[in-house]
């Protein structure tokens, strides 16, 4: 018994020693049975870590929230992040280790891996944890045969464009509450990239705190119309690959206004626009460069992953020529940089082909999948005699791996990680492992064959190491965890001088040609996805029902293109293309964008997934990566585009993005706005209304602003509501057929006015709670009423379903349980349920409640400390995850509170006010900071 | 020169052989099949209903913004037809037009299954039908009544006051026919049958003085409800604020488009059992042409109701309305449907010719419900689907259980109209016969 159970030890099989489960027949002090329990943990998303708040509920985690002392959360929740407590539940998940299809365990995955003679390769997505450097270390330090490959990291591109422009890489921090003119090019600055949350609300911040006076102005250059770009103040749509023209273009106009800059090369062309639109062009370049020299020292050039290196060394250079270093614009130690001489997957397959490999250890990627097809990855890992793929589903890379092991969901591991501003983040368990599975660090530490593998001990472990505490080491760890973060751990900001080096000037030479080259080629131009991120949350449903911010695509990625392309092609919307680069193609449906750059297609990754496995995921879209021939290739030329004769069925939640004449989502310049500053007026003005009137003056009065100025469409309080609520996702079909049951949508108006801004107005539309509501009158059995502090009320058990009231809401805010949704989500994903609200059954309707539990929540605790609900005390979900703090929630009493102030502000208006609804949410009319030098023919 | 009431001046003999045989009468093999068929289709609507209470509202094409969608259509236009057969039979009685007479069994009968029809969507297409009853005033146990600003209640009132008048009604009328019945049936059951329920009618004159008294009470009873009934049911679109329902004048438009399509049915169905049943002596060309008459002029009535929707939208400047009146409707072929078949057929009926050819005459009422049902579904799905928000701007498709219980419904209705002509009196005989009497007695005296 006893050897036996050294072997076990030695071959790091994880014993949890005196771990018994208990029913709650005594009580833990801590616990009251349905209120629920909040921990602090983080959530890694490419490398790099978020502060999240978990709220838990007996034991069960239900929802994310952002930790609001997070440096990089500041309380605020990406779509992903809010959506990743569904992956956890997802009852397609691995489940326990097999080994060639067959029952196997972690004892003889890891005994395979370890005994076997051979090298060990181990691949690892890059990741910024120092706790699984310390182990791949000491895993090399302990075995010599060991080679690790990391995947490389996305910011690839911004590291060699430090390193050229700065001589290593960095991460470049912005501090944009400082900022006054923003120049993002091709930068997502407020979805996709890792600082998105603090740079959202520091955006917002800076936008509140100078008043309408003193707005930032944020000029925005891309192809297709991302969240940043909706916020944009000026936005120019231009080729992913002709944002380095506009670079160079830029820099030029500087240079000729006195800004002292480095020459460049007088060999460097520029890409000559195509004459329609380089008056534009001209016209923005000059207006900005204008504007960038009046504020210097408070401006930010900020420039996208996509972008080639050159780029972003030329914006280094930029900004430090602008005055910005050290007072809107930083360095810190770069968090994902490798090591030079780091293996990468092209060794890998050399040393296979050199029959060098002997065993293969796949950690929580998925490479096939994402690989460039040309590194025939496959065939490749097939090669390996012995190959374990660990991960949360079985997928692309598994079926070609002979070990198959579940992965821990972070919800369920230990962990660290930094946030992008260098803050050590920990990730600490909501839930023991729902499966047999193991976290990465586990599984690298029982490699390694450490005494104690389990997460827990490694994370004290690479914590001690980190913190050099002693005695104080438990009070430490401690007051981190419960925190979520190492205080104080943020990188300290280096002092760099960026240059124009040799090596710099060459490369723009390069690229400069290479884009010139490529002038008038068609560009495919590939993206993050700003609903499903990547392959990784593709079996999640609510990111694939996640209606894109711009096109409102659902569950489908698509050749996303300008109108006038569409036409050179002769393609309408819907029908599918088929795109084909060296024998490989892909077949995608055209969906036309107008605000989209032209002769450029954008496709967004992370569909197309082969993986039967994963039955959300799987054959949703198609997979663009496949055009490739590189890591990171984001835009692809020499494609052969044709049109097929096939039509795809899209579901799409708007289709008609036009409001005509009526004023719904209201846009203004800054200066239409100052001259007639009491233009909503008539938009807020109580209304005669033969409705019954239902306002009351008890109580607190619920109401809600939306800032349109700050929404980027971004759809996290989409996900937000969802968890929050209990929604169910419906699939495709349904949506197709207008059946999504979202309480909570983002409408997207096109201005008809383009010439500035970016063209497209969002306004999240959701119950307005009217104060004269024409939903409450119609029902005939009185299953929607006002309550008396304001709310309109769903009482679900009382609806017979007749659906007058959404036939009379004019808002169509309303769903309905046309089938049985929720029983599809029975099971495993019961479990993330909000137990304090009900689940709805068929045949009823339903809607936003302003999150009505949380009201009640709070009046309760209220009451028992005998005391007013306070200002503030009440947030709904989807104000909470919020980036930009758009959705303000208060009760009309409350008049010291900012929002309430702006509940009659002369920005503030009621959409549809002229039908007397007096609706309790009111929008405050998206205000564009025009340059005057642009607006001159407004 | 217009055709005779009574073709000929049959004996009292002769109408009951050629009135009332037909209940003894063996079916024909036509009408056996015409039977099995539209049992077939009933079945169909059962299938169709059972389905959507198993798997809910979504087997059915509705979706947000169009909630309500073939259901309410198909109430709306089977509550409508149900409207002749009350004009008929109350309203021409009150004014005393005794053309009436000849027809006013089968239009009553043709009433009462409509609304059967119609009675079905409102309930079956709740999301939890089985609650339907908490629309209706009783004493629930938490004291909550129906909610009366809704229009669902009144439509309840409304519909069960017509349903119920209008069996009484039919029933009323029906007492000496059944009496007649029960008096020359052949077999002792079919004796004891229409004996009960003949329910003791004599026929001697204290019963006819009873008789007359209580039918003309139900008649002033009834004429009111041919125009409460659908003044209320247009209120359920007319109370609501989308455009292209919130409009005031939906109750007398509805009223008028009621008659009308109930007049449509009238014409169908008399044109029918004259084919049928031989009966030409009796539903003479007098009385297609009296109701092809009224179709034309509720027609006209339909057609200015189009024409003050269309300029009040216009007049409105309501970008909303004008929207909906001149973009969407006129976008879409339904609404040309209902012009061409509503207001383009009713013009061929200024034409005696057409209103006395048969052969025109049916295939233009059957159009006539077309284009009627036409209407309800402009005014229902057009509206929703394109509403104040553009981006909830969706269109309506309908699914196969959509269509089979739409013409289930038909096979229904048609089920249960051969049914009644099978088993009852389809011409009130008694009142055929007084009728040529008082003929008789008038040419008698012009002779003399």
């Amino acid at each position: 018994m006893l050897s036996a159970g050294v072997a076990a030890a030695q071959a790091g099989c994880l014993e949890a020693p005196g771990d018994l489960t208990r029913p709650y027949a005594r009580l833990p002090p801590e616990v009251t049975p349905g209120n629920p329990r909040y921990f602090a943990t983080s959530m890694t998303l490419d490398g790099l870590a978020t502060g999240l708040v978990v709220e838990s509920h007996e034991g069960r985690p239900t929802k994310i929230e952002g930790n609001p002392e997070h440096p990089t959360s500041l309380g605020a929740t990406l779509a992903q992040h809010q959506a990743s407590v569904l992956d956890l539940y997802d009852p397609s998940r691995l489940k326990a280790v097999t080994d060639r299809g067959k029952p196997s365990s972690w004892h003889h995955l890891l005994e395979a891996l370890t005994k076997t003679p051979g090298p060990l390769w181990v691949v690892t997505p890059s990741s910024s944890s120092p706790l699984q450097r310390w182990l791949l270390e000491r895993l090399k330090e302990r075995n010599d045969d060991v080679h690790s490959v990391v995947l490389p990291t996305r910011w690839a591109h911004a590291y060699q464009g430090a390193q050229l422009a700065l001589g290593r890489p960095v991460e470049t921090q912005l501090d944009l509450t400082q900022a006054k003119i923003i120049v993002s090019l091709d930068a997502e600055l407020f979805s996709t990239a890792p600082m998105a949350l603090r740079w959202a609300h520091d955006y917002t911040e800076r936008r509140r705190s100078g008043g309408l006076d003193d707005l930032p102005r944020l000029y925005v250059f891309e192809a297709m119309l991302s969240p940043t770009g909706m916020l944009a103040d000026h936005r120019l749509a231009v080729r992913t690959g002709d944002v380095l023209s506009i670079c160079v273009a830029l820099w030029r106009e500087l240079q000729r206004r006195g800004l002292s800059l480095p020459a460049l090369p007088s060999g460097v062309s520029i890409a000559a626009p195509k004459q329609k639109d380089s008056h534009a062009r001209a016209a923005i370049l000059s207006a900005l460069a204008d504007d960038l020299l009046t504020h210097r020292r408070r401006s930010v050039v900020a420039v996208g992953p996509a972008q080639p290196p050159v780029c972003h060394a030329l914006a280094h250079v930029l900004n430090q020529a602008l005055g910005n270093l050290q007072t809107t614009v930083f360095h810190t130690e770069a968090l994902l940089a490798q090591e030079p001489e780091a293996a990468s997957l092209a060794d890998l397959s050399v040393a296979v082909q050199a029959k060098q490999v002997q065993k293969l250890l796949i950690l929580d990627c998925n490479p096939v999948y994402a690989a460039p097809p040309g590194l025939a990855l496959e065939r490749v890992i097939r090669a390996v005699p012995v190959s374990a793929h660990v991960d949360l589903h079985r997928n692309e890379t598994s079926r070609v791996c002979r070990f198959h092991g579940p992965l821990s969901h972070y919800l369920e591991s230990w962990g660290d990680a930094r946030a992008g501003e260098g803050t050590l983040s920990l990730v600490q368990p909501l839930i023991r492992p729902l499966y047999d599975s193991r976290s990465s660090a586990e599984v690298l530490a029982a490699l390694a064959g450490e005494q104690d593998p389990s997460g827990h001990g490694q994370l004290r472990g690479s914590f001690r190491r980190l913190t050099r505490s002693g005695d104080d080491f438990e009070h430490a760890f401690r007051a981190s965890l419960a925190q979520g973060y190492l205080a104080g751990s943020e990188s300290p900001r280096l002092n760099l001088t960026p240059a124009l080096t040799g090596g710099a000037v060459e490369a723009l030479d390069r690229a400069l040609a290479l884009a010139h080259q490529r002038r008038d080629a068609l560009e495919i131009s590939l993206r993050t996805s700003p609903t499903i991120y990547d392959e990784r949350f593709a079996n999640n449903a609510w990111l694939q029902e996640l209606p894109h911010p711009r096109t409102k695509l659902t569950w489908d990625n698509a050749a996303m293109m300008s109108p006038a392309l569409a036409d050179s092609l002769g393609v309408d919307e819907a029908r599918v293309l088929r795109i084909e680069k060296a024998g490989r193609h892909i077949e995608l449906p055209v969906v036309i964008v107008p605000e989209h750059a032209p002769q450029s297609i954008s496709i967004e990754l992370g569909y197309g997934r082969n993986a039967p496995e994963e039955p959300i995921a799987h054959a949703v879209g198609d997979n663009a990566t496949r055009l490739t021939d590189a890591w990171l290739e984001r835009m692809v030329y020499d494609v052969e585009v044709r049109p097929t004769d096939k039509r795809a069925e899209l579901a799409r939640t708007q289709q008609n993005f036009l409001e005509d004449d009526r004023e719904l989502a209201i846009s203004l310049s800054l200066r239409q706005f100052k001259k007639d500053p009491g233009v909503l007026k008539r938009l807020r003005e109580d209304q005669p209304s033969t409705l019954p009137r239902t306002r009351s003056s008890e109580g607190p009065q619920w109401a809600m602003t939306i800032d349109m100025s700050v929404c980027s469409g971004c759809s996290a309080c989409v996900i937000a509501c969802q968890s929050e609520n209990n929604i169910p996702a419906v699939g495709k079909h349904q949506v197709r057929l207008g059946r999504e049951m979202q309480w909570l949508r983002i409408d997207s108006y096109r201005q008809t006015d383009t010439r500035h801004g970016p063209g497209v107005t969002n306004q999240p539309m959701m119950c307005q709670h009217c104060e004269h509501a024409p939903c409450e009158y119609v029902c005939p059995v009185f299953a929607t009423e006002h309550s008396p502090d304001g709310l309109n009320e769903m009482v679900y058990n009382r609806c017979i379903g007749t659906r007058f009231c959404q036939a009379n809401c004019p808002y169509k805010v309303r769903r309905f349980n046309w089938l049985h949704y929720t029983h599809r989500w029975d099971g495993m994903h019961s479990l993330q349920r909000n137990p304090q609200v009900t689940v709805r059954d068929r045949g009823v309707m339903e809607k936003c409640t302003y999150c009505v539990q949380r009201i009640r929540r709070a009046e309760h605790q209220a009451r028992m400390e005998q005391r007013r609900i306070r200002e503030g005390e009440v947030r709904t979900a989807c104000q909470q995850a919020c980036p930009t703090q758009a959705i303000a929630f208060f009760a009309l009493q409350h008049e010291d509170l900012v929002p309430a102030k702006a509940w009659d502000s002369e920005l503030a208006y009621g959409v549809l006010n002229h039908l007397g609804t007096r609706p309790r949410t009111r929008y405050l009319a998206k205000i564009r900071n025009v340059n005057d030098a642009l607006e001159e023919d407004a | 020169m217009t055709a005779p009431m009574i073709i000929g001046r049959p004996t009292e003999a002769e109408l009951n052989q050629s009135l009332l045989s037909t209940t003894w009468r063996k079916a024909r093999k036509p009408f056996v099949l015409a039977l099995l068929v539209t049992g077939g289709l009933t079945a169909l609507m059962i299938f169709g209903f059972g389905y959507k209470i198993a798997k809910g509202v979504g087997v059915w094409g509705n979706n947000i913004p169009v909630g309500w969608g073939f259901p309410i259509v198909n109430f709306v236009w089977w509550i409508g037809i149900g409207h002749a057969g009350t004009f008929i039979s109350a309203i021409l009685y009150l004014v005393e037009q005794p053309w009436r007479n000849a027809i006013s069994r089968f239009a009553e009968a043709m009433t009462i299954f409509a609304v059967i029809q119609a009675g079905l969507f409102p309930v079956l297409h709740l999301g939890r039908p089985w609650f339907v009853y908490w629309m209706l005033p009783y004493p629930a146990v938490m004291r909550v009544w129906p909610n009366v600003r809704s229009a669902f209640p009144w439509d309840g009132a409304a519909i069960g006051t017509y349903i119920t008048v209008s069996i009484l009604f039919w029933y009323l009328g029906m007492l000496p026919d059944l009496a007649s019945l029960r008096d020359t049936a052949p077999k002792k059951s079919q004796r004891i049958i229409y004996g009960l329920l003949a329910g003791g009618f004599r026929g001697d004159a204290t019963a006819y003085r009873h008789y007359r008294s209580a039918y003309l009470i139900l008649a002033g009873l009834a004429t009111p409800l041919v125009v409460s009934v659908h003044s209320i049911v247009a209120c359920d679109f007319a109370i609501a604020l989308t455009p292209g329902w919130h409009s005031t004048i939906f109750p007398p438009f509805f009223v008028a488009g009621a008659i009308y399509s109930g007049f449509a049915m009238v014409l169908s169905l008399s044109i029918g059992v004259r084919w049928g049943f031989k009966i030409d002596h009796v539903v003479t060309l007098r009385h297609i042409e009296n109701c092809a008459k009224l179709a034309l002029t509720t027609g006209l009535m339909v057609g200015y109701g189009y024409i003050t929707e269309m300029f009040t939208a216009w007049y409105s400047a309501d970008p909303f309305e004008l929207y909906q009146y001149f973009h969407h409707r006129p976008g879409g072929p339904m609404f040309w449907v209902m012009l061409c078949c509503n207001i383009g057929t009713a013009q061929f009926l200024w034409f005696k010719r057409v209103r006395t050819n048969l052969k025109i005459l049916f295939p233009l009422s059957i159009l006539m419900n077309v284009g009627m049902w036409s209407e309800r579904f402009v005014i229902i799905v057009n509206s929703l689907e394109r509403e104040f928000l553009p981006s909830k701007w969706e269109n309506y498709y309908p699914t196969w259980v959509d269509w089979s219980i739409l013409i289930g419904t038909i096979g229904f209705f048609t089920f249960l109209f051969l049914l009644f002509l099978r088993f009852l009196p389809i011409i009130s005989v008694a009142e055929v016969k007084e009728l040529n009497a008082s003929l008789r007695e008038k040419e008698g005296q012009g002779g003399a």
